[in-house]
């Protein structure tokens, strides 16, 4: 045990030690920590009071509060899983600190269990707040007993124990059995991409459910019990005993709830001991490994196009680069969540049988609608991704590598089109075509659709790059910089709006004034998108190779 | 061969390179010295083709730079001044990546590859991002990416800062083979004891002017009873 505190006193000394002393950042900090608080910490606090509240003065009626609280409980459970990852995979396998004490003679459940509590420090403001605001709503819902503020202070200080355990259970299981995380930038990009496909799939549920809002209502709470707090109950099975606890002032449960918890965190210290350093293993592969290696990587060295290196290169950069990745690939692939929450807000039904409804009986205007947007969307979407506009820029300080090689300028520049293209298009359309065949859009239309769409990417692709390279920001500290301060991504997000909204508001006039003509939309459309190309590709040609080869800031 | 003739390059009002000409004939080394801001980046981006040139020609192994460009580039071995570039890939595939962009067939960048890696102490580090490696690491890379593809002529800009000794040792060496073969090999220094063991003859420039332009033995001559580096201070008029 002694040596579980002094690790634990010198990680989180650690911690304050890593802190920045220059006076700048510090003033930096405390106004974005300010920032944090207003925008963030109080209005989900005000939230979480309101929602308990409501919830429980709601349904002690039916002398079921304890689902208010766990409702509420639950919801702040899930909170903790998702952004403890990062934390727990970051604290157990990526800080500083670990390597210099792993040589020791430390067990592992020693290690595991210090690091445990210093991710729990670090991590919990926000979800101890939370879970206080919270109780707050309960308070002045309910006229509770003494025991029920004995256990409101126990929640407040170990809720998110289960959660974060199942963090750390599952980073080691992850770090011993796959080879897929290898630093904490592997562990950003993998946490961002759950996150969004949990939102996602969150999004969708919602969908579901609101589309028969009675059925959704009684997911969450019928007259006696709630689906969704069951449901739960069997993911955070603390939560059922402490929200029992609080609301009825339950010795029993309590008990239970200390229980489960300690439970909890003697089976990660058990996985611990049987994994967590062989995790390590992987990590850190030894000189014989990679030796061994040296002629795997000597079959995989096989010779390719320049055309193949460069886009392959290209690809790279943007899914290696954690900002790019972010900025630049990600949102392709999860603008549903984004159209979802719009269609959540307005008020017409977007349930699959009531689009294929609108379908069969006026197919016209679906069509219509289908391939005015998708021109409309692609232009967007591209310029958006900022993949072209940012395609010279990008290269920084290496821009020169591109005049040295010798690669044609041309080349160069198409491959940079095409990677736009390809991931745009892809990320458009893997949602857009599934769901015009759910809908049964006719064959035809969604043809139109994406040979339009294939157009209007490639001329903001073109277009983009163009832009960019006329004066490429070329000077910059990190990549993110890059994005934000690089006017040729939002000097072409400003060119792919305005002539978006020029289509979108001409075509509305079609519709709503004019009879909708779907012949005449879709050949104006191609021609108009056929001028632009013509255009671009013609500026291209006349003037790009020679601002790559003029361009001497570097 | 590598020629330059009557290049001039002016930013905004500096003259960086001003009116230089030399030649580097197979199977040289030719050291370019002179002190900081002198103009050896800019003369050998102007080489690379990386900068156009206000007026006058480079001519690599009979290509013009202006006129056909990619001929030229395809022959010279570059390493720029930084090491620091696409650090987001791993060593290995770096190297695949230049031999691809330089068509190097599968055998011969197997065996080029393992060369350099073994030379260099690059062998661990291969299937490493190079953004984990050292300064002296990613120069290492560098080296072995702009060599990989034996190009006839290089052009190597400080290519020995961050070198540890024994690296150092192996890329003098390379310099020295590769000029033994008939190739021939500018770089730039500003380490004089380097150019004076390894050379057959250097420029010094100063301002973007040539000072002097010939064999060691010729500078000697030119400056009786001084060493070469009270010779370099004496011309450059830091002394
Ligand atoms: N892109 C540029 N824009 C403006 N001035 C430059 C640029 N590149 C180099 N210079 C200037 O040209 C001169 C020569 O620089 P450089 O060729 O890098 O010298 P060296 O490599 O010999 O140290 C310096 O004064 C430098 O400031
Ligand atoms: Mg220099």
């Amino acid at each position: 045990m002694s040596t579980y505190t002094a690790l634990t006193k010198a990680f989180i000394k650690s911690l304050s030690m890593s802190k920045s002393n220059d006076k700048r950042t510090r003033i930096t900090m405390k106004v974005i920590v300010a920032v944090v608080v207003l925008f963030i910490f109080v209005p989900v606090a005000i939230f979480c009071s309101l929602m308990t509240y409501s919830l429980v003065d709601n349904l002690s009626y039916f002398h079921i509060q304890d689902l208010g609280v766990a409702m509420v409980f639950h919801m702040i459970s899930l909170f903790s899983l998702f952004f403890g990852f990062n934390v727990i995979f970051s604290e157990f396998y990526f800080s500083s600190d670990i390597e210099f004490v792993r040589p020791w003679p430390v067990k592992a459940w020693e290690l595991v269990a210090s690091k445990f509590t210093v991710s729990f420090y670090v991590d919990n403001a926000m979800q101890v707040f939370m879970v206080i605001a919270s109780l707050v709503g309960f308070f002045f819902a309910a006229k509770p007993g003494v025991m029920s503020y004995v256990a409101s202070v126990f929640a407040t200080i170990t809720l998110p124990i289960l959660p974060l355990c199942y963090c750390g259970i599952l980073s080691m299981i992850v770090m011993r059995f796959t080879k897929a995380i290898k630093n904490k930038e592997g562990v950003q990009r993998v946490s961002a991409v759950v996150l969004a496909f949990l939102i996602l799939i969150f999004v969708i549920l919602f969908r579901v459910l609101a589309s028969n809002a009675e059925d959704a209502v009684h997911f969450f709470v019928t007259e006696t019990n709630s689906p969704f707090v069951e449901y739960m109950n069997k993911i955070f099975p603390t939560v059922h005993f402490i929200s029992r606890a609080i609301a009825f002032g339950s010795v029993t449960d309590l008990l239970i709830y200390l229980l489960i918890n300690v439970f909890a965190i003697a089976l990660m210290l058990l996985v611990a001991e049987l994994l967590y350093f062989k995790g390590f293993e992987n990590l850190v592969s030894n000189g014989k490994a990679k030796a061994r290696s040296f002629s795997a990587l000597m079959e995989k060295s096989i010779q390719t196009t320049p055309f193949k290196a460069y886009f392959k290169k290209e690809l790279m950069i943007l899914v290696r680069t954690p900002s790019f990745f972010t900025n630049c690939v990600i949102p392709n692939f999860i603008w549903p969540v984004f159209v979802l929450i719009i269609l959540k807000m307005q008020t017409y039904d977007a349930s699959l049988t009531a689009l294929r409804m609108y379908n069969t009986n006026r197919p016209k205007i679906v069509g219509f609608f289908l391939i005015v947007g998708s021109v409309v969307f692609s232009l967007i979407m591209t310029s958006l991704n900022s993949i072209a506009s940012n395609a010279i820029s990008r290269e920084g300080k290496h821009f020169q590598f591109m005049k040295y090689i010798p690669v044609p300028y041309d080349m160069q520049w198409d491959i940079k089109v095409l990677v736009s293209f390809l991931l745009t298009f892809i990320g458009i359309w893997m949602y857009l075509l599934p769901a015009c065949i759910l809908i049964h859009i006719n064959v035809i239309y969604v043809l139109v659709a994406i040979a339009l769409s294939i157009l209007s990417i490639t001329f903001g692709s073109y277009m983009g790059v163009y832009i960019d390279s006329i004066q490429p920001k070329l000077v910059w500290d990190d990549e993110l910089s890059v994005l934000r301060e690089n006017t040729n991504v939002a000097l072409s997000m400003g060119i792919a709006l305005g002539i978006s909204i020029a289509i979108g508001a001409v075509c509305y006039a079609f519709y709503a004034f004019v009879k909708v003509r779907l012949l005449l939309v879709s050949l104006s459309l191609f021609v108009l998108l056929a001028l632009l190309n013509l255009f671009v590709l013609w500026r291209t040609a006349k003037r790009g190779k020679k601002n790559i080869a003029e361009q001497e800031e570097m | 061969m590598l020629e330059i003739s009557g290049v001039t390059k002016t930013f905004n009002d500096l003259k960086a390179v001003d009116d230089l000409s030399f030649k580097v004939n197979d199977g040289e080394i030719v050291g370019f010295v002179g002190p900081n801001g002198a103009g050896k980046t800019t003369t050998m981006k102007i080489l690379t083709g990386i900068l156009k040139p206000d007026c006058g020609t480079v001519n690599v192994n009979g290509f013009d730079m202006a006129k056909s460009p990619l001929e030229a580039k395809e022959i010279i071995g570059y390493i720029a001044d930084s090491p620091d570039m696409f650090l987001r890939l791993k060593g290995i595939e770096f190297l695949n990546f230049i031999a691809d962009i330089y068509k190097v067939p599968t055998d011969v960048r197997r065996e080029r590859i393992e060369t350099f890696a073994t030379r260099f102490g690059l062998i661990d580090a291969l299937d490493l991002p190079m953004q984990s490696y050292s300064h002296g690491m990613r120069q290492k890379a560098m080296v072995a990416a702009a060599l990989v593809h034996n190009p006839p002529v290089w052009i190597l800009d400080e290519p020995l800062i961050g070198l540890d000794p024994k690296s150092a040792y192996e890329l003098k060496n390379m310099m020295r083979e590769h000029a033994a073969k008939g190739n021939c090999v500018l770089f730039s220094t500003h380490v004089l004891e380097v150019a004076e063991k390894l050379c057959d003859k250097i420029i010094i420039i100063n301002h973007g002017k040539d000072i002097f332009y010939g064999t060691m033995d010729e500078l000697s001559a030119k400056y009786p009873g001084l060493d070469f580096e009270q010779i370099f201070l004496e011309m450059t008029g830091e002394k």
